[in-house]
């Protein structure tokens, strides 16, 4: 029989809270956002799954409201190992600072984060979506979007959510995850009690997370579910 | 004639059960169970040892049928359908609840719709001979999830008699590459049905139960047909077949593989002679075409690769030959300071000789277009 020998293509995009908020624990962060990929790439490799591309992006979120404060720093997708250096130094340059009232722009990185160019290679995708945030989400029709943000960004939550559910739409309907590091409250908690193929561990940008829920958190990414 | 086999991708964590196969004279009981990592990955400590919620789940589905089955589809050829599911699903989920309660673990603090405790699949065929010694047999399927029951025709080949619990509305070969997202499986937390399907089969024909560890690695759905038929034509005894087929499934499953498998019909000899047509013109329309694609793909991969090598190699070969006259009028590179001259010596008397700067155009060898400090010298046309 012809060796099937499936391959993996594996894309993770993080969306990093850099708001002032972040300061104590956004060097945590930076090293769980370091080190995800390649528990990921443990776990898919431990169960047999070789995983042939790997790929890596970052949006950096502040507040859109303040758009001379940096509202997004968004990186292209960074291809592991080979551009392992570049993809560290993105990630080790971001410094918390400026986002003013508390809530901040998850929601507009995430609709970046589903925007992204994602991988149309391997004969089994996983496409996933990391957010670390200690702060609600601020509504997406709060005020007017950064013009460069154009069209990326929907108008309103359930334009988001059509996004995301979107079975035309550039995430795979069943290769997508979203695991989200982020309180409860507004935004975060609706996606995760309505959105699909979606992990939530409600804290302060993944503060308490225990080894058995990691461990879970990386099964629902690397296994059938 | 009959076997099974069980695989574990990783050794003493494997989230298959062991299979189910009972078989006697008139009636038949094969099924597979497949605890579910990606939704029961949460990890409890027993005193049988620390497992996953998928692991327990399957083996606490597998110890409900076995405890519980006969008495839920009754003595005769027919059985209330409907009504066994509900029996089953009932006893599925007390048995499951309970040993969660048994856990006493906490819940997990994670949200997510895609969690579940203790998930697993189940696909279990129950056939019955409808009159001893006869040839007409009826099969009760009962599944949740993504394990499959199939029947083998000589004739027309496998059937897939259950139809997988999958959010998508995919076919076989769309959800080989499509990892599809399932909507209805058992757990212990979460509402689940059990399907019930009832078929007729007339001997001679293969009934097998098989976790997707066994047929979602395979290049076609055609190629799951072929390993089962292609190794029964080179086993010299069943033991043989079943070994040839386990050794394959292992060797390119990215998964725990599970298998149940039941042949009516005759001996060993007898069904490879009754499914040789078969195998045959499986290999002739369906193999044969894809595999000798496959062949030319790696080929052609291959020759690429040669070519590139190839390819560098001969550039470098010939801009070794090009370079000399390429790089004949680049200006010499700059030289290094002057050492710092040392005290001159007491003077000795004899000849001196002075050195010459060795970039000096000669005015013996100086020819148009030569390189040399005084670019002046170079003419243009």
């Amino acid at each position: 029989m012809a060796d099937q020998g499936l391959s993996y293509a594996v894309d993770l995009v993080f969306c990093i809270d850099v708001s002032g908020s972040m300061r104590p624990i956004l060097d945590q962060v930076k090293k769980n956002a370091l080190s995800f990929y390649d528990d990921v790439q443990k776990n898919l490799t431990a169960k047999g799954k070789n995983v042939d591309h790997l790929r890596v992006r970052v949006v950096a979120f502040r507040d859109v409201l303040h758009p001379d404060e940096m509202p997004i720093e968004e990186s292209p997708f960074f291809a592991l190992p080979d551009d392992q250096e570049a993809y560290s130094a993105f990630v080790n340059r971001l410094t918390p600072a400026g986002g003013g009232d508390i809530p901040e722009s998850g929601l507009h990185a995430l609709a970046l984060a589903i925007n992204s160019d994602w991988t149309r290679v391997g004969d089994r995708r996983r496409q996933v979506i990391v957010l670390w945030t200690d702060a609600e989400a601020q509504p997406l029709d709060a005020g007017p979007v950064p013009p460069e943000l154009g069209d990326r960004v929907p108008r309103d939550f359930s334009a988001l959510t059509d996004m995301w559910e979107n079975e035309q739409g550039r995430m795979g309907v069943n290769s997508k995850r979203l695991i989200l590091f982020a309180p409860d409250g507004s935004g975060w908690s609706d996606i995760s009690s309505v959105w699909e193929n979606v992990v939530h561990h409600p804290s302060k940008a993944g503060a308490g997370l225990s080894d058995v829920d990691y461990g879970t958190i990386l099964d629902s990414i690397g296994n059938s579910v | 004639m009959h076997f099974s086999f069980y695989t574990e991708k990783v050794p003493g964590e494997g989230e298959d059960s062991e299979p189910l196969l009972v078989v006697g004279q008139d009636r038949s009981i094969l099924a597979v169970f497949d605890g579910m990592g990606g939704a029961g990955g949460i990890v409890y400590d027993t005193p049988v040892g620390r497992h996953s919620g998928a692991w327990f789940a399957s083996r606490a589905a597998l110890d409900v049928v076995q405890g519980h089955l006969p008495e839920i589809v009754g003595p005769g050829p027919e059985v209330d359908g409907a009504r066994a599911a509900r029996l089953l699903h009932d006893r599925l989920q007390e048995a499951l609840g309970r040993r969660l309660a048994d856990f006493g673990a906490p819940r997990s603090s994670l949200r997510s719709k895609l969690l579940r405790a203790l998930p697993t699949t189940m696909a279990l065929a129950y056939v019955v001979r409808t009159e001893p010694e006869g040839p007409d047999w009826v099969c009760h399927c009962f599944w949740a999830g993504d394990s499959r029951v199939y029947t083998l025709d000589p004739e027309t080949g496998a059937h897939q008699l259950t139809a997988d619990d999958l959010r998508s509305d995919h076919d076989a070969l769309q959800n080989l590459v499509d990892d599809s997202v399932m909507d209805n499986c058992i757990s212990a937390d979460t509402e689940f049905h059990i399907n019930y399907r009832r078929g007729e089969l007339r001997a001679p024909f293969m009934l097998l139960a098989a976790t997707d560890g066994c047929f979602g690695y395979v290049p076609s759905p055609m190629h799951f047909e072929h390993l089962i038929l292609s190794h029964l034509h080179a086993a010299a005894s069943v033991d043989g077949w079943r070994a040839g087929l386990r050794s394959t499934i292992e060797s390119v499953a990215g998964d725990d593989a599970t298998m149940a498998l039941l042949a009516v019909g005759g001996d060993l000899d007898a069904v490879r002679a009754i499914f040789a047509p078969r195998l045959e013109r499986l290999v002739k329309t369906y193999i044969e075409p894809l595999d000798d694609i496959e062949e030319q793909m790696r080929t052609t991969v291959q020759r690429a690769d040669e070519l590139r090598q190839q390819r560098v190699a001969l550039r470098s070969e010939l801009w070794s030959r090009y370079k000399p006259d390429y790089e004949r009028l680049l200006p010499e590179p700059a030289r290094p300071a002057a050492e710092p001259v040392a005290e001159p010596a007491a003077p000795v008397a004899g000849p001196t000789t002075a050195s010459v700067p060795s970039d000096a155009a000669s005015p013996d060898t100086a020819g148009p277009g030569r390189a040399g400090d005084d670019k002046s010298e170079m003419r243009t046309p």
